[in-house]
């Protein structure tokens, strides 16, 4: 159990490629905080570099208060489970967890009782005599997690560890990890280029692109107030719709034109930012996600909801759910309705949406507006 | 915003900065960091390094040093050793020596024919063998590769007995027939022949063998897809066995060349390069050279002139894996 | 129907050109094995058998109890066990740090392995001879483990660090988490999982030693240290020293082991050629 600090670390490669650009973030004890982003964002570069598999270029790192930057992965109280789960081959399910604490010197008896109590959690008890290659892919993954957990490590790092498997069992280990997260009580950092891991299992989300940290929050933080459009494409799925849009208005009353006229209500408080913010006549980004699209007639226009009415292109039927690909003043968009909609393909459909659930992005910074 | 973006900007900045000032500070530091991080590397390579370097390359430079002197077994008895320049290589090619030359020719023949007939035969059984409803595909490719599994030593020794003029199973195979006997190894041309037919006999199976590799990893779609487009059974091989075939058989058919250029066991073991040196081919010639005549600067000679044709081959070997590897890229 | 029965034609062609390949490639063996279990009264047999008509395994017995075969046979051993230990093992500890550091240097002597395999070796042999009365090893069976050690080298370290490479890093990075030295990583992780290319390495250099002719001729005047190639080559030279049948059971001797090994690890054995191999 211990709170790491990583401040300003940087990671350079051969050759100058910045791969990691000052990151800072403090880690509270018994977090979970999962690092996403796409591949090439720095994510799992972070993640070696607190483990001790890669240098720091610059920057301090601290597990507790112990500065690691120089100290050997194995001096460093950490665990890892990676990818492809990096078993060894040629152990037995019970040698490959026992491996650490064999090579720690610890007594054999003790090491006994860890490994079946490890093994006893992940229900792999009845494996610990086979070799990796005789197991299934979740049953592997166990072996890893059991391996990582019978060291007691200050904080477990998982690599990208369910992307290995098929959807169905990605979904239940999911939430085998978040339940041994709270069983172990210790702080978790996990790598994923998953939003929807990200958002199911952690306490603090880290989203990366190119190196940088993009926003570090809470899940539902992260999609309320997602703080640019690159975190705001990036959580929820179907992602988010951007559409171009003009601010207009004279006097007090602002509101947005799109491409092809249609104007849009704007809240008080949007208004009020807006005209802070100089955007009169500017153009800007606005984005709804297509939960907050809903079918006309079924729930009727009410106060501070806008209309649009579009054409139906292409209809998805996930079950609870349809997902109508539309378009929006020419840009294409999606709009995720009840099936219970009468909705057809090249029909028109009337969308409303409450001005409270549109984001407002800078065009050229791509930074929401605030 | 405005604000965040400056951020960026400098921040970029900021690293563009550094990166223009840092290249030379942190290649040197990590040029010896990295010495120091890996020490254990050079202990590691060592021992291997030192045996090759003392009885082999060391050697080797030294022995290419040779074919400039006249050394022999004669000028080193009597203290005549001498820098002789090219001297050595005018003989074996020009004129001089048509006796090298007329063996450097026999080498080529001996190199085309047999990989002709590897390839030809290995590519024949390994499309017979792939014929999806065929039965006992296993005992048949067990029988059909071992040939490659004897060593080649002994297989070349029993060859030779096989050949026995007397008591050899051909001549008496022949004999059974009521013919007349074959002067199998005392007849230069037929013993060439003999020798070819032995070396085509041990060669094919590894073609075959490669060949089937590579049929296997056909996906069976491509020819499903041809049926679909009404290919005849020559414009599927044409189209479509053929050029998948090329990544796999190119590679190896110019290890065979190379393998039966050099090869020494077959000739020497069952002709000794003999009858009266019609059947010499540059590996044979020049250890009969070496052991016999003692000529040591004119046996390293060929041996550079061997290896220079051996640097060729194996250079266009690399262009053309490079052009496959290219290929397979597209 | 037509379609039918021309499929079915084409088969029983493709099977006789089957049978005809494989009796092309079994006759001699098969002629080898006769001679070595069939009993014959005198060399000049004329007949023609399918089965030996005298089975026996005399051949063997005699060629077994002559003294100088089980020399030779023990002298094959020691050189080809030794160079294959002596080869092998340098060319592991090789292999590996090619593999797994980056240390400067590397990609020199990686090239230095490639540019050797393409030098005239058969150069070498005067200077190597010399170099061996220098350090007064000559006819030591050291001076040839050397000799085909460095001649197998190249083919090893490349064979071997191409399997390394093939290893995850990641399993050596789980080993460095779990507390494992660079050593122990090499001892308890890498080796043990590089044991299939081992193998085929081994049998490689093995094979090298056991069946050439020419290097031992050259280097080997002391005819207590001949090998089972110099003395068959020897009875081969003049096939009235020893009987044929006894001739047979001394080649089969020799080739069998390798043989079954060759047929038992074919598909590696291939791989390794054509991927890692430059030279056979």
């Amino acid at each position: 159990m211990a709170n790491l600090s990583l401040r300003n670390v940087h990671k350079i490669y051969a050759g100058n490629v910045m791969a990691v650009k000052d990151f800072n973030l403090e880690i509270e004890d018994r977090e979970f905080i999962v690092l996403v982003g796409p591949s090439g964002c720095g994510k799992s570069t972070t993640l070696r570099m607190i483990a001790g598999l890669e240098d720091i270029s610059q920057g301090e790192i601290y597990i507790g208060d112990r500065l690691v930057n120089d100290v050997a992965p194995k001096d460093r109280d950490i665990a890892m489970v990676f990818q492809n789960y990096a078993l060894y081959p040629h152990m037995t399910v019970y040698d490959n967890m026992a491996f650490g604490l064999k090579l720690r010197k610890v007594p054999k008896d003790e090491i006994d009782k860890k490994v079946k109590e490890a093994a006893e959690i992940l229900d792999i008890g009845h494996l610990l005599d086979r070799k990796p290659r005789a197991l299934s892919g979740g049953q592997r993954q166990r072996v890893a997690l059991g391996r990582a957990i019978v060291r007691e490590p200050k904080v477990f790092l998982m690599d990208e560890p369910l992307s290995n498997l098929d959807a169905k069992l990605r979904v239940q280990m999911r939430a085998e990890i978040s339940k041994l997260h709270h069983r172990l009580n210790t702080t978790f950092i996990y790598v994923t280029h998953d939003q929807t891991e990200a958002m199911t299992m952690g306490t603090r989300i880290v989203v990366m692109k190119d190196g940088i940290i993009q926003q570090a929050d809470t899940p539902k933080k992260l999609y309320d107030m997602p703080s640019n459009m690159f975190v705001a494409g990036f959580i929820g799925s179907p992602p988010m719709n951007f559409i171009r849009a003009e601010v207009k208005g004279e006097n007090d009353q602002l509101y947005l034109v799109l491409d092809d006229g249609l104007k849009l209500a704007l809240s008080e408080q949007q208004q009020k930012l807006l005209k802070e913010k100089n955007y009169r006549n500017k153009k800007i980004a606005m984005g709804i996600r297509p939960e907050h699209l809903h079918d006309a007639t079924l729930e009727p226009l009410s106060k501070g909801y806008n209309e649009v009415k579009t054409t139906v292109e292409v209809m998805e039927m996930m079950g609870a759910e349809i997902y109508l690909h539309v378009k929006i003043a020419g840009i294409p968009a999606v709009a995720r309705v009840s099936s219970k909609a009468e909705v057809k393909i090249n029909q028109q459909v009337t969308f409303h949406f409450h001005y409270d659930k549109m984001h407002l992005f800078d065009q050229e910074t791509e930074q929401v507006i605030r | 915003m405005k604000k965040w973006r400056e951020e960026v900007k400098s921040l970029s900045i900021k690293i563009l900065h550094e990166e223009k000032q840092m290249p030379p500070l942190l290649e040197k530091t990590s040029l010896i960091q990295r010495i120091k991080k890996n020490k254990v590397a050079y202990f590691y390579v060592l021992p291997a390094l030192v045996v090759v370097f003392t009885v082999s390359l060391f050697p080797i430079a030294y022995g290419i040093g040779l074919s400039f002197f006249n050394l022999n077994l004669y000028t080193m008895g009597s203290g005549r050793v001498k820098f002789v320049g090219l001297k050595n290589y005018v003989k074996a090619l020009g004129s001089l020596d048509a006796e090298f030359f007329a063996v450097l020719m026999r080498t080529f023949i001996w190199t085309v024919v047999n990989v002709f007939f590897h390839v030809v035969l290995g590519l024949i059984i390994a499309l017979a063998l792939n014929r999806p409803k065929l039965k006992w595909k296993g005992i048949y490719r067990t029988f059909i590769i071992l040939p490659w599994a004897v060593p080649q030593f002994v297989t070349a020794l029993v060859w030779k007995m096989m050949y026995h003029e007397q008591f050899g199973f051909f001549n008496q195979f022949l004999k059974l027939l009521g013919l007349p006997p074959v002067q199998w190894l005392t007849n230069g041309k037929i013993a060439f022949i003999a020798v070819i037919i032995v070396n085509i006999w041990l060669g094919f199976p590894f073609m075959t063998m490669v060949a089937t590799g590579a049929l296997q990893s056909i996906s069976r779609e491509y020819y499903e897809a041809a049926d679909m487009d009404g290919a005849s059974p020559w414009q599927k091989f044409r189209y479509i066995t053929l050029p998948l075939l090329k990544p796999a058989m190119l590679p190896a058919a110019i290890l065979g060349t190379i393998w039966t250029f050099t090869n020494f066991n077959v000739i020497y073991m069952i002709t000794g390069g003999g009858p009266a040196k019609a059947t010499e081919i540059v590996s044979t010639y020049q250890f009969n050279v070496l052991t016999r005549q003692n000529a040591y600067s004119m046996a390293a000679t060929y041996s550079v002139i061997v290896s220079i044709i051996l640097i060729i081959i194996t250079l266009i070997n690399m262009k053309v894996t490079k052009a496959l590897h290219a290929e397979e890229v597209d | 129907m037509v379609a039918k029965t021309k499929e079915k034609i084409g088969y029983l062609l493709t099977h006789g050109f089957l049978i005809f390949t494989c009796l092309l490639t079994f006759i001699p063996i098969w002629w080898v094995l006769l001679t070595a279990f069939d009993k014959r009264v005198s060399l000049v047999s004329t007949e023609f058998m399918i089965l030996p008509k005298n089975p026996t395994f005399d051949n063997f017995v005699e060629v077994l109890s002559h003294p100088k075969f089980l020399m030779w046979l023990k002298n094959s051993f020691i050189f080809a066990g030794g160079t294959t230990l002596f080869a092998l093992t340098l060319a592991t500890l090789s292999a590996y740090a090619y593999s797994r550091f980056d240390f400067p240097g590397k990609k020199a002597g990686l090239a230095s392995y490639v540019i050797y395999m393409m030098l005239p070796t058969t150069a070498a042999l005067v200077p190597q001879l010399l170099i061996i009365k220098y350090l007064g090893i000559k006819n030591s069976y050291f001076s040839l483990i050397l000799i085909w050690s460095a001649a197998n080298m190249a083919f090893a370290v490349w064979n071997l660090k191409g399997y390394f490479d093939t290893i995850p890093k990641s399993i050596e990075e789980a080993a460095i988490i779990d507390g494992a030295s660079r050593f122990q990583i090499f001892t308890m992780i890498m080796l043990p999982l590089a044991r299939p290319a081992l193998a085929i390495t081994a049998i490689f250099i093995f094979t090298a030693p056991w069946t050439d002719y020419a290097t031992s001729y050259l280097f080997l005047t002391d005819g207590s240290k001949f090998t089972l190639a110099q003395g068959l080559f020897g009875w081969a030279a003049d096939f009235k020293t020893v009987s044929w049948g006894v001739f047979c059971a001394g080649s089969i001797i020799m080739a069998l082991p390798l043989t079954i090994l060759y047929l038992v690890f074919q598909k590696y054995i291939i791989g390794g050629l054509t991927v890692g191999g430059v030279k056979g």
